[in-house]
């Protein structure tokens, strides 16, 4: 994926927004790599890590210079990254991929980016940039969508959950725990050491596990988080669904999700694809109707794999980069100038 | 001025009556803070009408009392962005407005005007069931057509009742409101009503706020400083501080901030008015080191400061001594800052960009690990702390040489970066510190507000330069004898000029490696003078043919320069930073490489060869080559009248410092950067090892501080050193 291209330029390099070993956040860059990789070809992408990005972005002089992941660290210089943009002719975008929860370091990269694009829709109006669109997350066709289904009866668990232990997860689960403590339930993820909860454990499941995880689940329990570690200057509530949403449905799993948001309605369809609870009988009660008619739960899930492979792949969300940094193969170039906020409000909108 | 309605979140299609059940997914819906008859209400209406779909957010805070209803907490106890509130009321047949009744403090518990949430709904398309209650909607929304009211808990049933019944009905009204909405309830008529009520009052006289005791209003500024003259120990920037602060005009009264230097850690903050002489004292509890960048004791202090001492404008003339993050304090109080960049301590905490190998770093060029292994070479006590170190701070200091981790200068950079990109006005003193300074601080992009104006020499009467060559040639070497000044190529310049008709004439300290030096080699023909006042420096400078100003960084600007060119003598200077920019080579003096000591002798003895030269140059030395302390009091009140005018100041209303200023420290938040220093820990330390290390570390006896002091730089320097420590700490300012 280093190569160039014919013309002999690289059009997206995909770097990491921090350290990896802060940011955990390698298995994330490679899967963008690979929808930038589906949409323009292998050889018009390259990848590298923060530490390498002004180095890579000397050498390969890319169109584009996509930086995802977390911002928050003090430590990052995408000044550096923004001069060596300049000098290499090439446009900078960051996706930011933990809003609202990481908002306030917004403040490093506005005055540096050429696109901001970030994953909350709620979030991304609110960033004092003109060129601020929203990208949901998406999820990795490569690792989630070519599992074939287990069969209703192999499955090893009834409701699953992988994911931190916030405040709002953690009231929840426990407010579930009677309908859940009844099932074969399987919750787990960082901070998930309750005593009171045999079902829970504070345990992380390796990034290459987790597709398979998914797949022994008969129904996933998808919530939202609260809980933000830079999130003081607005005090934002997220708007749009986590990745994980996106990568259960892709793994074709029956998912029941807590309404805090209605967003989510516009990723899937609401009954054919994805349901929703508003509490702890409705999920019961939606809980007793999945297990018991498995071929109801499995045909929810191969709805929602579908449409997750037709739309929410990160391929398409590629697509969107390249139309909105007009680098896509039909778009008109766009010029390198401001747009007014009030043109960029309406798209956002 | 209501609140209102934004298109860009609220907007959304209210559905047909033939898609009314696929559409909404509850049956009624309320959102709001849990105030304690929000909550009464709604449980009185779950036991009512337990056969609906309820959609319930009812999120508390720690001065409420706990939501007593029959529901697990989690169902009720959520939070959703202001986008959501609007589609779940778009999705849902009765959006229920609750007043509020709660509040502390003898303050009233319920408002007169809606909240946002009646317009937001309504532009969502939301049909609302209004507690009647709220004195004011029917300004708003007709009860007849837009909304409906109900009054009391059976009311309220009985409506839900009919208008679940009624969906054409429903619907009716839910379209109504969202078009009134459109005419009249979005933020865009807000902002006209705003508009034509600010260009009403414009025409009205503005009543000026009343002045002391003197018709015309005066200006209070605040000169934010490192240091100052009255300490000793000062270099070219205090002198130009206090210069300016007393000479700007009558109606601007200048005070300075500086830390008191003999308390280490800048523990002694000093306000000092120059014209009154009168002296305040800040102490502080927290440590501020040069790896400070949030501190909130200070900012909070800063803040109450600009406050009482009603502060019109801030300028920071040096940071050193105070957190980065104080002209965002000003900022958030609506004070306009200036700030003048007298160095590259911006930039890099080694404010010369000068390395451990005491060469200029060319950092720009270098990839960020050079910059993080300098600093880990050449930690900041070393740099800076003059003072003996509190046990503290000696820890501090070791742990910080042992773990300045890889991104610590950009962390440094961003959060310095964004703290002066808040200012009204930059001065660079150069174009060669404005070049090197952007080069470092791409984040600094606003170049409307940045000016690159020199600093002033005072106009002093200047004797009359030599007008005829007369063997030997006289050379000065004005300023400090140091390793930045070109120290090691001066001596070699002595030491091989021994057999010319040359002398030389040092106006300024020389260091204790020089000092020894040049007694070891005896160099009659090398006259060292010391100190002088600054307004001295011409009459001594007339009395050379020459001057050298052979400086190895990149300087900012070079007061010395302006002082021999004033006095008629011909700079030779190294072509580097200021020096290179301001010279031109032939026409106004001669500039060498930089350590490049054969080319200065070759110059010396090419002038002593054909002195008509020294004529030549002298006829193309003017005023225009350096500016004036009249000319530059004129250019910084032009700016600082500007900008006080832009803020309104001299309009703000006696009233806007009655109340003084809430606590808004940057560091309280940590907004712009997660640490309050800008030292990113290594992975690798803070071992056991080091940390053992350290508990064992005790501060030296002040016998031995003594004895290093006198091993590094001589016993006058230390009796002198000893005498002001005395008086110093004493309370007792020398002359």
């Amino acid at each position: 994926m280093n190569a160039c291209t014919d013309q002999g330029r690289i059009q997206v390099l995909v770097a990491g927004a921090s350290p990896e070993s802060a940011d955990g956040g390698a298995t994330r860059r490679l899967d963008v790599v690979e929808g930038f990789a589906e949409v323009l070809g292998a050889s018009a992408v390259a990848t590298c890590r923060y530490e390498q990005a002004a180095r890579h972005i000397e050498r390969l002089r890319p169109e584009l210079v996509f930086v995802i992941g977390s911002c928050l660290e003090d430590r990052c210089d995408y000044a550096r990254i923004r001069k060596t943009c300049d000098a290499a002719n090439s446009q900078l975008a960051f996706w930011l991929e933990n809003d609202p929860h990481e908002f306030d370091a917004s403040v490093k990269m506005c005055a540096l980016a050429d696109f901001i694009f970030s994953n909350d829709r709620f979030a991304s109006a609110h960033y004092a940039h003109p060129r601020a669109f929203h990208l949901p997350p998406a999820a990795s066709a490569r690792r989630f969508g070519q599992l074939s289904p287990v069969p209703w009866k192999d499955r090893t668990s009834d409701v699953f959950f992988c994911g931190t232990a916030f405040p709002n997860r953690t009231a929840l689960v426990a407010d579930l725990a009677v309908s859940l403590g009844r099932k074969q339930t399987k919750i787990c993820g960082t901070g998930w050491d309750e005593p009171k909860l045999s079902f829970c454990r504070d345990q992380r499941i390796d990034a290459s596990d987790l597709p398979a995880a998914y797949a022994q689940a008969r129904v996933v329990l998808a919530m939202s988080r609260t809980g933000s570690s830079a999130n003081k200057r607005c005090l934002l509530d997220p708007s749009t669904p986590g990745a994980s949403l996106f990568e259960a449905a892709m793994a074709g799993c029956c998912q029941l999700l807590f309404a805090d948001s209605l967003e989510m309605l516009d990723y899937f369809d609401r009954g054919r694809e994805i349901l929703l609870f508003d509490g702890t009988s409705d999920f019961a009660a939606q809980l007793e109707r999945l297990l018991s008619n498995g071929e109801l739960a499995s045909s929810i899930g191969s709805a929602a794999r579908r449409r997750a492979l037709a739309d929410h792949t990160y391929a398409a969300r590629a697509r969107r980069v390249l139309e909105c940094t007009g680098l896509a193969p039909s778009a008109t170039p766009r010029p390198r100038i401001s747009i007014p906020v009030a043109a960029n409000l309406a798209r956002a909108a | 001025l209501p609140f209102a309605a934004s298109p860009r979140f609220h907007e959304l299609l209210v559905p047909d009556e033939s898609a009314e059940a696929e559409h909404y997914l509850y049956d009624v819906l309320f959102i709001g803070t849990a105030w304690p008859n929000r909550v009464r209400f709604c449980k009185q209406l779950l036991e009512r009408l337990p056969a609906l779909k309820f959609k319930l957010a009812l999120p508390s805070n720690p001065h409420l009392p706990r939501p007593d209803l029959d529901l697990p907490r989690s169902v009720y106890s959520w939070r959703a962005a202001n986008s959501e509130v609007a589609r779940f009321a778009n999705r849902s047949r009765i959006v229920l407005a609750l007043h509020r009744d709660f509040a502390l403090g003898g303050n009233p518990g319920a408002a007169a005007t809606p909240g946002p949430r009646l317009f937001e709904t309504a532009l969502a398309g939301g049909f609302q069931l209004v507690d009647a209650s709220l004195p004011e909607v029917g300004a708003y929304y007709s009860p007849a057509h837009e909304a409906a009211t109900f009054a009391g808990i059976d009311d309220c049933v009985a409506k839900i009742k009919h208008y679940l019944g009624h969906p054409a009905e429903r619907l009716a009204r839910a379209r109504a409101a969202q078009e009134r909405t459109r005419r009249e309830h979005l933020y865009a008529h807000r902002v006209d009503q705003l508009l034509t009520v600010v260009e009403q009052g414009a025409r009205r006289p503005v009543r000026r706020l009343a002045t002391n005791d003197c018709n015309a209003p005066r200006h209070r500024l605040l000169f934010v400083c490192h240091n100052h003259i009255s300490l000793g120990n000062f270099g070219g920037v205090e002198v130009y501080v206090d210069l300016l602060a007393r000479n700007l005009p009558a109606d601007m009264e200048p005070v300075i901030y500086f830390p008191d230097r003999s308390f280490p850690e800048s523990r002694l903050i000093k306000l000092l008015d120059v014209r009154r002489e009168t002296t305040r004292e800040l102490r502080f509890a927290t440590p501020c080191t040069h790896a400070t960048l949030l501190n909130v004791e200070r900012e909070q202090a800063f803040a109450q400061l600009l406050h009482e001492e009603r502060i019109d404008l801030v300028h920071f003339h040096h940071m050193l001594g105070h957190p980065w993050s104080l002209p965002l304090v000003a900022r958030t109080l609506g004070v306009p800052t200036v700030t003048t960049v007298e160095d590259y301590y911006a930039s890099c905490m080694h404010l010369n960009l000068v390395n451990p190998a005491r060469r200029f770093c060319r950092a720009a060029e270098l990839p960020e690990e050079a910059c993080d292994m300098c600093l880990q070479e050449s930690p900041g006590h070393r740099y800076f702390e003059t003072g003996p170190l509190s046990k503290e701070a000696a820890k501090a200091a070791v742990i910080e040489q042992l773990h300045v981790g890889p991104g610590s200068q950009a962390s440094r950079r961003g959060y310095v970066a964004a703290a002066m990109d808040a200012h009204d006005l930059i001065i660079f003193i150069s174009r060669a510190a404005q070049e090197h300074t952007l080069s470092l601080l791409p984040l600094l992009t606003r170049p409307e507000r940045m000016v690159v104006e020199g600093l002033p020499v005072p106009i002093e009467p200047v004797p009359q330069a030599r007008s005829e060559f007369v063997p030997p040639l006289r050379v000065a070497v004005p300023g400090n004898l140091s390793i930045l000044k070109g120290g090691d190529s001066l001596c070699r310049i002595f030491n091989a000029t021994r057999g010319d008709d040359i002398t030389f004439h040092v106006f300024g300290r020389v260091d204790t490696q020089y000092d020894d030096m040049l007694k070891a080699w005896n160099l009659p023909h090398v006259h060292v003078y010391g100190g002088y006042k600054p307004h001295q420096a011409c009459a001594h400078l007339a009395t050379c043919d020459v001057s050298l100003q052979l400086s190895m960084w990149p300087e900012t600007y070079v007061l010395t320069l302006s002082e021999s060119w004033r006095a008629g003598v011909v700079p030779i200077v190294t072509d580097t930073g200021a020096l290179g920019e301001r010279v031109t080579h032939g026409v106004n003096g001669f500039k060498v490489p930089v350590d490049e000591p054969s080319a200065v002798v070759h110059k010396l003895r090419d002038i002593l060869h054909d002195p008509r030269q020294l004529a030549r140059i002298r006829r193309n030395i003017h005023d225009g080559l350096y500016r004036l302390l009249p000319d530059h009091i004129e250019f910084l009140t032009g700016h600082y009248r500007r900008l006080l005018k832009e803020y309104r100041v001299a309009e703000r209303q006696a009233r806007f410092f009655d109340e003084p200023p809430m606590p808004r420290a940057a560091g309280g938040a940590r907004t712009f950067h997660v640490s309050p220093d800008w030292h990113v820990p290594n992975s690798a330390g803070h071992d056991g090892q080091s940390l053992a290390c350290l508990q064992g570390m005790s501060q030296p006896s002040l016998a031995r501080r003594a004895r290093r002091y006198l091993r590094d730089h001589g016993l006058r320097a230390t009796v002198r050193r000893a005498v002001r420590e005395l008086f110093l700490r004493g309370g007792i300012r020398l002359p």
